[in-house]
């Protein structure tokens, strides 16, 4: 009975999964951060090692490729306090069984694997529509929210976009910015308070989407539910027609 | 720039147009122009209707030469009337696609003055778009029937999707209730850009439509059955190479007429027709296997279930071992959990226990199925549907509180709900 505490980083996991196999021993779940180990449980702190993890990642790319590796850890982007133990046993089964089998879904642990993965893939392609940008002196600012850490998935597809153009795409969550500068994206913590300067016409083309946005509905299919499921109301305080 | 009210007006017009999909295209961005299209297609808000707000929906103008019986904007009604340059529209777009708030645009006219020139105006607008504001992102225009058969051309050069609606279901109504509208004038168009649409797809490089066309009808303002128009619907997709055919429950918008329903029609049936076109788009089904030509469609289950309900020979199917196409056609079981079993079942044989964690929907396919041979539904048909039609009132059922109404209280004590 013991839990290993890695730094939740993919190294971090992959150390664990090197302790597991060389001292034949499994254990009951994989944190990082805060957590309350329960009263007959050990905690056994995993250092992470880039060669270690080296080792371990060229183990499971012969399971399934480079593109089981990216599959395998984009649960760790999610909020749920269980991602780290959901990876370390999809991947401990990977390589027990020398073959992937990230698509068994009589396992529980790859089920739930799917499940925070497929959060994680929903929040990015919402937010692709959610996001809104302010135009600003020096470029275009968003600020938003995410239940799951996404803003480098997220800003990609904007670079794409808005080519030639200067933004910021402000996680106030997490306190990251990812920054486009016109040629290359790059993502930087940033824990001081962020100024913006709006534009003059910006004010006026609020009013006119918001204008917009209430015409647009029809009265009498009014469905609140509906929009509820589609539009969580937590995403809405960033978001410029329900200020 | 358009004003707060013009804008009201012109958007009030075009919201009752239902499609607002923005899937399908690829295009992609230049160098020195803003925006590109995204295949899946990205919603961008979900007003009170709760509808998704993905294209900036909108008229050119809403006066109208033509006197469409169920149309607000038709020529007789007293409504405020406005309409915008093409340069103003496209400021608009740029502004509000820089923002993020909006994945394109979707543009429509009434017919001002006539055919022709509305659809210049049209013409005028997409071009000044792509060539002077360098916009790439989605574009969908509403062709205008009896237009200049060039200038169609030449607008599908421009945009994404086009659309010409056929508006009612069969000849008659449409002489009846679009009396300037006539069935050959919307169908050739649509039949020249299909040939267009097929020609373009074999040549590389070459953009036209690249998300094909669609069109709509009103559902409930003609005594038209649900099998004929399935069956319209099918032809369409086989003979003009559609993407989407929209269905509009009917709304009243107009009182001074006898010719129409007073009531608005419920969204159930436009829901029920919905699902057999999913049937038929995406699960091999064809019209004749989901009902005849003068029926309606069931109203307490919905097509798959009432189809399987009718061919219980084909069933119970082994999970284990039916192909992928017979697993679609089990009720409670859809795409993507067809999808899992396929996967799953490679590493081992599945029972109920899994199909549930795989969110197979039980109540609905329990009755259709077998794992490793064993069956565990109901062997009567009439039990198999009395419990089908509790599964999807069940979805409907309500949490009591203090304030509910007292019909509601006395049909739970009744054993009703």
């Amino acid at each position: 009975m013991f839990i290993y505490r890695c730094d939740g980083t993919k190294e971090g996991i992959l150390c664990c999964l090197y302790d597991s196999f060389t001292a034949k021993r499994v254990p009951d779940a994989v944190y990082s951060g805060r957590f309350q180990p329960a009263f007959d449980q050990e905690v056994i702190d995993v250092k992470t090692d880039e060669k270690i993890a080296a080792r371990v990642r060229s183990g499971i790319v012969k399971c399934g490729g480079i593109s089981l590796l990216s599959e395998l850890f984009l649960p760790l982007r999610s909020c749920e306090s269980l991602r780290e133990t959901v990876v370390f046993f999809v991947a401990y089964r990977c390589l027990k069984e020398r073959r992937n089998v990230i698509t068994d879904y009589t396992d529980n642990n790859v089920l739930l694997h799917r499940d925070l993965a497929a959060r994680i893939k929903k929040e990015v392609h919402n937010m692709h529509g959610f996001l809104r940008f302010a135009e600003c002196t020096g470029g275009l600012y968003a600020h938003f929210s995410p239940d799951n850490d996404v803003v480098d998935l997220v800003a990609p597809h904007f670079a794409r976009r808005f080519s030639g153009e200067k933004f910021i795409i402000h996680d106030t969550k997490r306190n990251l910015l990812a920054v486009y500068d016109g040629k290359s994206l790059k993502t930087v913590l940033n824990d001081s308070p962020v100024t913006v300067y709006l534009s003059t016409e910006e004010e006026q083309f609020r009013k006119l989407w918001k204008t917009y946005f209430d015409s647009v509905s029809i009265e009498s299919r009014k469905n609140k539910r509906l929009q509820d499921n589609f539009l969580p109301r937590r995403y809405r305080k960033d978001m410029t027609e329900f200020q | 720039m358009l004003d707060e009210q013009r804008l009201k007006i012109l958007t009030e017009s075009a919201k009752y147009d239902v499609s607002c999909s923005s899937s399908g295209s690829d295009r992609r961005n230049t160098a020195k122009g803003t925006g590109n299209a995204a295949m899946c297609g990205i919603c961008h808000s979900f007003t009170q209707d709760g509808r998704c707000v993905s294209l900036l929906k909108i008229l050119l103008s809403n006066r109208c030469v033509y006197d469409c019986l169920y149309c607000v904007n038709r020529r007789s009604n007293d409504v405020p009337r406005a309409s915008a340059s093409p340069d103003e529209i496209c400021r608009l777009v740029m502004s509000f696609y820089r923002r993020n708030y909006i994945e394109g645009l979707f543009l429509s006219s009434a017919i001002e003055k006539s055919p022709d020139h509305t659809m210049e105006l049209l013409l005028e607008t997409v071009v000044r778009l792509r060539k002077l504001y360098g916009f790439n992102g989605y574009i969908h225009l509403k062709g205008i029937p009896g237009a200049d058969e060039l200038m169609l051309k030449r607008a599908g050069g421009y945009v994404d999707r086009m659309s010409f609606n056929i508006e009612l279901p069969s000849e008659k109504s449409l002489k009846l209730l679009a009396p300037q509208k006539s069935k050959k004038a919307i169908l050739t168009p649509m039949s020249d850009m299909a040939a267009e649409y097929v020609a373009a797809k074999a040549e590389k490089n070459k953009l036209f439509l690249p998300a094909g066309q669609t069109t709509q009808m009103i559902v409930g303002a003609s005594p038209e059955h649900d099998g004929a128009i399935i069956r319209l619907t099918e032809g369409l997709y086989k003979k003009f190479a559609l993407k989407r055919v929209y269905f509009s429950s009917y709304v009243p918008t107009n009182t001074n007429t006898d010719l129409l329903p007073t009531a608005p029609v419920g969204l159930l049936r436009e829901h029920r027709l919905y699902q057999a076109d999913w049937l038929l788009r995406f699960y091999g089904f064809s019209a004749s296997e989901i009902l005849s030509e003068n029926e309606d469609l069931d109203v307490t289950v919905d097509p798959k279930c009432a189809w399987a309900l009718k061919h219980m020979e084909q069933f119970p199917v082994e999970v284990n071992s039916a192909p992928p196409e017979m697993l679609v056609r089990v009720p409670g079981i859809g795409f993507i959990t067809a999808n899992k079993i396929v996967r799953a079942r490679k590493f081992s044989r599945l029972d109920f226990n899994d199909l549930y964690k795989m969110r197979v929907v039980m109540k609905r396919a329990v009755h259709f199925i077998t794992c490793n041979g064993k069956f565990s539904g109901q062997p009567h048909l009439q039990s198999v549907k009395n419990l089908l039609v509790l599964a999807e009132n069940s979805t409907n059922a309500v949490q009591l509180s203090m304030f509910s109404s007292p019909e509601i209280s006395t049909s739970v004590i009744g054993g009703q709900l």
